[in-house]
């Protein structure tokens, strides 16, 4: 098992693509990753790119909505792409409210979003 | 088990087991012949469609029966018939590894992706609650074979147990760590569920997934 999961940064975007199967100890390390990376440099966005997993459970979902809270409090925003279907009906039969962070079909439509926010802003 | 020697004999050989029991249309015979035996995601997808095939054509009954003539022909390195797995649960890498085997015997009965998902996902939440509340306990994986096909999970521990059980199952009680929420969830996805529970006495939790032939 891998124990670290990498962050990428380009430009003021900060990209985690997820290919791990992941456990608890993986996401918390990431959790506190993320913020050492925004406290060093802040990043106008996040993308959780999650389209390898075909697993993810209430902690670990409620996990990267603590995780968007606190990236938000440093001025970031948060979007998880590539759900798959099966994740979603599962969260959503499960009663998960997905309302705690922002997704995306794909990486590219999240990095879209996140470039578009830019252009309304100026 | 999955060999490390690789055999090309292997697809052609499972094409002819699973011929001589029923016909074999051309996109299965493709999915048969492409296998890669060192990707554990097509052989999943490959076991699931082998079920779906026979259940459709040679009937529920004629599953376990077929799939053992498979795996004879192929000398087990598929292990296509699904078996009853016990796993004891203690840490993370546990965890991760019983949602594996979840996913694993959930393909094994024909489940498809989303059921695959549903079933690993009861079991991570399930062995979840005993690392954190029990520190250890079991999981259990069963193939139920009455008129339908399912998987039950059971997760015991001798942990300190739920007080009021009644009320996490109904969403009056919120943990900070998510016990309810996974239980209740966990219920939500389960066509059977029951879970027993009293202070000091453990917690005994059976959630079964029957087969949808959708």
């Amino acid at each position: 098992m891998i124990d670290r999961i990498p962050i990428l940064r380009i430009r003021d975007l900060l990209l985690v693509s997820i290919q791990a199967d992941l456990h608890d100890i993986l996401v918390e390390q990431l959790q506190s990753d993320i913020l050492k990376e925004l406290e060093r440099k802040s990043a106008r966005g996040l993308v959780l790119d999650i389209s390898a997993l075909n697993i993810l459970d209430t902690y670990t979902a409620r996990a990267f909505v603590h995780t968007a809270q606190m990236a938000r409090l440093m001025g970031t925003r948060t979007i998880v792409s590539g759900m798959t279907p099966a994740i979603a009906m599962t969260l959503t039969e499960m009663g998960f409210s997905a309302g705690g962070f922002e997704t995306a079909l794909d990486l590219e439509s999240a990095l879209t979003a996140l470039s578009t926010h830019d252009s309304d802003e100026d | 088990m999955l060999g490390s020697r690789i055999d090309s004999d292997i697809p052609p050989k499972l094409v002819a087991a699973l011929e001589a029991n029923v016909s074999v249309p051309p996109k299965l015979r493709q999915e048969i012949m492409s296998l890669s035996l060192q990707n554990r995601e097509q052989i999943e997808n490959l076991a699931a469609s082998i079920v779906r095939h026979i259940s459709l054509f040679a009937g529920t009954e004629n599953i376990l029966p077929i799939l053992t003539k498979l795996d004879q022909a192929t000398n087990g390195v598929l292990s296509l018939v699904p078996r009853d797995d016990k796993m004891r649960v203690d840490n993370e890498a546990s965890l991760v590894l019983a949602r594996r085997s979840a996913i694993t015997l959930a393909a094994k009965l024909g489940f498809g992706p989303v059921e695959r998902t549903k079933v690993a996902t009861a079991v991570s939440e399930l062995a979840r609650n005993i690392v954190m509340y029990a520190k250890a306990g079991e999981v259990r994986l069963t193939v139920v074979t009455n008129a339908r096909i399912g998987l039950a999970i059971e997760a015991r521990d001798n942990g300190p147990g739920i007080p009021d059980i009644d009320k996490v199952l109904s969403g009056g009680f919120r943990s900070k760590t998510g016990l309810g929420m996974g239980l209740r969830g966990v219920k939500n996805i389960a066509q059977e569920f029951a879970v027993q529970s009293a202070p000091g006495q453990g917690t005994r939790v059976r959630a079964v997934f029957y087969l949808s032939m959708r």
